[in-house]
Formats: C-alpha cells, sequence, structure tokens
C-alpha cells in the first residue's frame, strides 16, 4: 500500500508537555483519512508538524516516502484551523497571491473555483463571504497545483447545518475529481464516519486505534433494548444464555453462543412473557463514537 | 526568481489596503501642514525654508510615525487573518517571504519620500500663486536631501518591522514607534543620542557633511545589517 503520509515515533513537547507522544500513524494514498481526537489532542500539532511548521523533538515524518523538510512541502495544500485570507481582496485576487508563488498558469484559478462551486461570487471581496465560503476558498487555494495531499483541519469548524452538508458532499468529491488524498482532522465523529475511509484516533498525542473504516465498525451484532426494569431484564437474558451489557441504561444483547444474530423476536418474547415493559428494541449500528469510547476505556 | 514572486504577491497584497491608503495620504498631510505655515506669515514667504521645514517636519515627525503605522499595517494583514501557516507551508517560502515584505516596505517609505518632494514642489506653485513668496525652491537640493532622508532611515523601518512582525498583537510596535519618536525628541540634545537610529533622517538636515554620512552609515548600511539579521531569526521561528 502506498502511503501518503506517514509518521514513525513522533514527538513534540511544549515544554513539559508533550502535545504529540511517539505518534505513529500511515494515511494510504487516494482515500480519505479522518484524524480523530477531542480538542486538545495533538491533532492540529501533529499537522503542523507534518507541514513543516514545527520542528519534531524525535521521529520522523515521511510524504509519499520523502523525509518532510523544515520550510515547506511540495505536492501537499493545506487548512489549517482557520480560513486565512485577506478579507479586502476578492476571492479570485486571494487565490492568484499563491497561484503566483507556486507559478502555476492563471487558468487555475477557475479551475479551482469550479471545484468548490464558488465561480460566481470569485470577484466578491473575501471580506462579504460567509464561513462556508471562506472554509470553501480556502480549500479551493489549498488545490491550487492539484496536490498529492491535502490536508484539512476542522473544515466543519463553525458551519451551519447548510454548510456542513456543503463541506461534506465537497470532501466526498474531491480524492476523485482531484486524484488526491485527504487527510481531515476533526472531533466531530459522526462526521468523519460519513466521509473517511480510514480513520486514526489520538488521545493526549497518543494513538489510540488506526484501521479502515469498515474494519473499525466491525463489531458482533448486537441489539439495544429498553425496558422499565433493566437489572431484571438483564439477569433473565443472562439466564436465556445472551451476553449483556448495560450502556447508559440500556441493554446491549449479543448473540447467544452458537446463534449468528441476537435473535430480537427471541429477546422480545422472553421479556414479554416474563412481563417486563419492553420499551425500546433496536438494531445496534455500530458509530465511530462508540469505537472511540471503547478504545478511550481501553486505554485507560 | 522566487524572491521577485513574493515581491510582486506583497505589492499586489496592497491593493485597497490601509497600509496603501497611509503611504498617499502621510506626506500629503506633510505638504498642508506647510502650506498652511507659508500662509499664516504675513511676509513674503521664502521657498528654501519652506522646503527644509517640510523636511524637517518630515524626518522629525511624520516620517518616524508613518514608519510605525506602515509596520504595523503591514503585518496586521497577515496576523490578522492568521495567513502565517498558510504562507510558511508553501515551499521553500520562509526567508524570501520577511525579505520580501523588508524590501516592500522600504520601497514604499522611497515612493512616500518621491510623493513627498512632488507635493512638496506642487505645494511651492500654490504657495507662490496666493501668497508672494522670495527666492526659489531648490529643487535638486530637496530631491537629494528626502532621498537621503529615506536611506538613513532604513534601519529604522528595518527594527519596526521586525517587532510588528515577531509580535501578533499590534501593540509592541505601536509602542516603540512612538516611544522612538519621543525618545529622539530627547536623544537629539544627546551626544550619544547622535547615534539613536530614530535620528538618523533628521541627521540629513546636518550642515555637517560628517553627520550626514555618518546617518547614511549607520542608518543605510546597520539597516541592511539589521535586515540579515531579522531574516535569520524571524526564518528560524515556529509558526
Amino acid at each position: 500500500m502506498t502511503l501518503a503520509l506517514a509518521t514513525d515515533g513522533l514527538t513534540k513537547c511544549f515544554g513539559r508537555q508533550a502535545a504529540v507522544d511517539r505518534l505513529s500513524i500511515a494515511v494510504p494514498e487516494r482515500g480519505i483519512y479522518g484524524f480523530l481526537g477531542a480538542n486538545g489532542a495533538g491533532k492540529t500539532t501533529t499537522l503542523r508538524l507534518a507541514l513543516g511548521l514545527l520542528r519534531a523533538d524525535a521521529g520522523s515524518i515521511r510524504l509519499f516516502g520523502e523525509p518532510v523538510r523544515r520550510g515547506g512541502a511540495r505536492g501537499v495544500g493545506a487548512l489549517i484551523e482557520a480560513p486565512s485570507l485577506y478579507p479586502h481582496l476578492t476571492g479570485r485576487e486571494n487565490l492568484d497571491l499563491t497561484r503566483r508563488l507556486l507559478g502555476l498558469p492563471p487558468t487555475e484559478i477557475e479551475r479551482v473555483l469550479q471545484v468548490v462551486e464558488l465561480g460566481d461570487v470569485g470577484a466578491k471581496r473575501v471580506g462579504g463571504y460567509s464561513l462556508g465560503m471562506r472554509q470553501r476558498l480556502a480549500i479551493a487555494r489549498a488545490l491550487l497545483g492539484q496536490p498529492r495531499l491535502l490536508i484539512l483541519d476542522e473544515p466543519t469548524n463553525g458551519l451551519d447545518p447548510e454548510g456542513i452538508v456543503d463541506m461534506r458532499a465537497l470532501l466526498r468529491r474531491l480524492p476523485d475529481a482531484e486524484g488526491t488524498t485527504l487527510l481531515v482532522s476533526s472531533h466531530l465523529l459522526a462526521e468523519v464516519e460519513q466521509v473517511a475511509t480510514h480513520v486514526g484516533m489520538i488521545h493526549h498525542g497518543r494513538l489510540l486505534i488506526e484501521d479502515s473504516l469498515p474494519a473499525l465498525l466491525a463489531e458482533a451484532p448486537a441489539i439495544e433494548v429498553g425496558t422499565a426494569d433493566p437489572a431484571a431484564s438483564a439477569r433473565l437474558l443472562r439466564g436465556a444464555g445472551f451476553a449483556v451489557s448495560d450502556d447508559h441504561g440500556r441493554l446491549v444483547v449479543a448473540a447467544a453462543p452458537g446463534a449468528s444474530e441476537p435473535q430480537p423476536d427471541l429477546v422480545a418474547r422472553l421479556l414479554i412473557e416474563d412481563g417486563q415493559s419492553l420499551r425500546h428494541l433496536a438494531r445496534r449500528r455500530p458509530t465511530l463514537e462508540r469505537v472511540y469510547h471503547r478504545q478511550l476505556a481501553l486505554a485507560a | 526568481m522566487l524572491l521577485l514572486r513574493f515581491l510582486i504577491v506583497e505589492l499586489l497584497k496592497l491593493r485597497r489596503s490601509l497600509a496603501l491608503l497611509l503611504v498617499t495620504t502621510a506626506p500629503l498631510f506633510v505638504m498642508m501642514i506647510c502650506i498652511l505655515i507659508g500662509l499664516h506669515d504675513k511676509r513674503p514667504v521664502p521657498l528654501d525654508r519652506y522646503a527644509t521645514s517640510g523636511a524637517a517636519f518630515w524626518a522629525f515627525a511624520m516620517l518616524p510615525l508613518t514608519v510605525t503605522a506602515l509596520s504595523v499595517l503591514m503585518a496586521q494583514m497577515e496576523h490578522g487573518p492568521k495567513t502565517w501557516d498558510h504562507l510558511l507551508a508553501l515551499p521553500g517560502a520562509r526567508r524570501w517571504l520577511f525579505l520580501a515584505k523588508a524590501l516592500v516596505m522600504l520601497a514604499l517609505v522611497a515612493g512616500m519620500s518621491a510623493w513627498l518632494y512632488a507635493l512638496l514642489r506642487i505645494g511651492a506653485v500654490l504657495v507662490a500663486a496666493i501668497h508672494p513668496v522670495s527666492g526659489v525652491l531648490d529643487t535638486a537640493g530637496l530631491r537629494d536631501m528626502l532621498a537621503k532622508m529615506a536611506a538613513a532611515a532604513v534601519m529604522m523601518c528595518i527594527i519596526q518591522l521586525w517587532v510588528a512582525l515577531r509580535f501578533r498583537s499590534f501593540v509592541p510596535p505601536l509602542i516603540l514607534g512612538i516611544v522612538g519618536t519621543f525618545v529622539a525628541v530627547i536623544a537629539a540634545a544627546a551626544r550619544e543620542g547622535a547615534y539613536f537610529p530614530w535620528l538618523m533622517p533628521l541627521h540629513i538636515l546636518s550642515t555637517e557633511p560628517a553627520m550626514q554620512r555618518m546617518a547614511l552609515a549607520i542608518g543605510f548600511a546597520g539597516g541592511l545589517a539589521t535586515l540579515a539579521v531579522m531574516l535569520v531569526d524571524l526564518s528560524r521561528r515556529e509558526a
């Protein structure tokens, strides 16, 4: 598998605090890698290290197999934290500055404006753009020169629901439309779950888990049960051979030994025949949020 | 090649900016003051004094204060929208970016001096049209004086820009500029104060050629040396 970005034992300390602690991640080429973690987990620091904006205290970073040197990386476009644009200039003028610095032809401006669907407002001053438009313009700027890797740090931050939907659609389109690899950092797990092909989770600068999204979400099928008396219901189901766990008052019922499915009809019949008041019964959908919390619990 | 790209980009950033407005209006203000002072006098206005007072007002107050404001506006153009990450992540950008910023700032100061020269000439024509004048305007002398002042101001400009780029807040460069301008008033009276960077443009008004040479050496050559140190410092910093 070709890697767009790989870190090995990457460490960065600010004073005595390790913001990134022996982090090793592998971002496969041509996919969308969701880089997840709580605020302050070390995501932005990792991305700044990858872009050569910070010096690592230990470890290494490779972009497409080449070690990252301080002072900018070729073939990488980035949007770090906020869409940093010049408000007194128009959208096109903002793009033109970066285009000139990269030595690209003027046609690049219209191309990237079309990709982010801002062609009709390119002549307006950025000061009058909404946050969603600024985010898209900053992505357009990062796309100048068709970078092989696009690093987006919290691209949905501060966006309204409509802006989030637009951004999600844009992110899904980019790998095929631009032939680029996306590395998207976010603390919004549900959001990343909808677009990512691979996921890496970090906590306190350390990697919790990293895998493809389907692999992370491939947990044993289970059903969620809510009753008036969860403790009694749990006893009853365990007695019938089901593996039962408690998740904030809801019972999570896994398949009985030897069965491939948790058999919701059987669970419902058992509870009703026992006189339990059944309030909720649903197939439990695996989510990144559950994976994240499970990994946090394991790490603790 | 990369420097040329950065220079063009830095110039393009000035479109519709406050920095450009400042560069245009500050010399205009000096011209208006000089005309008003000239017209206030009941006697014929000696044009040589009109030119010298304009240059003195420029060197003593307006140039350092304008350089202060200009450095703040140029640096805040990046600090404000937080464009450093984007700029510094571009391949091979660091040193050229800061060098281009310094060169554009120096070019703007030189441009202001040229603009002031033109305005003072226009002002002399206006004064002569509505008020009696005496003598003739030494245009070559005025041009040389303003050019030397711009050259002697290089060190002050670079120090101001360095501080403005180094600190995200606009307060440190603003304080430096205001304090520098007013300390220059006191320093002008002390022998040791002769080397104060903010006084170099003012020394160009001196009748002693040695003083002028010293101002040019410290202001210009010292400014270039300061620029080199600034580039090393800013290029090495983490974004």
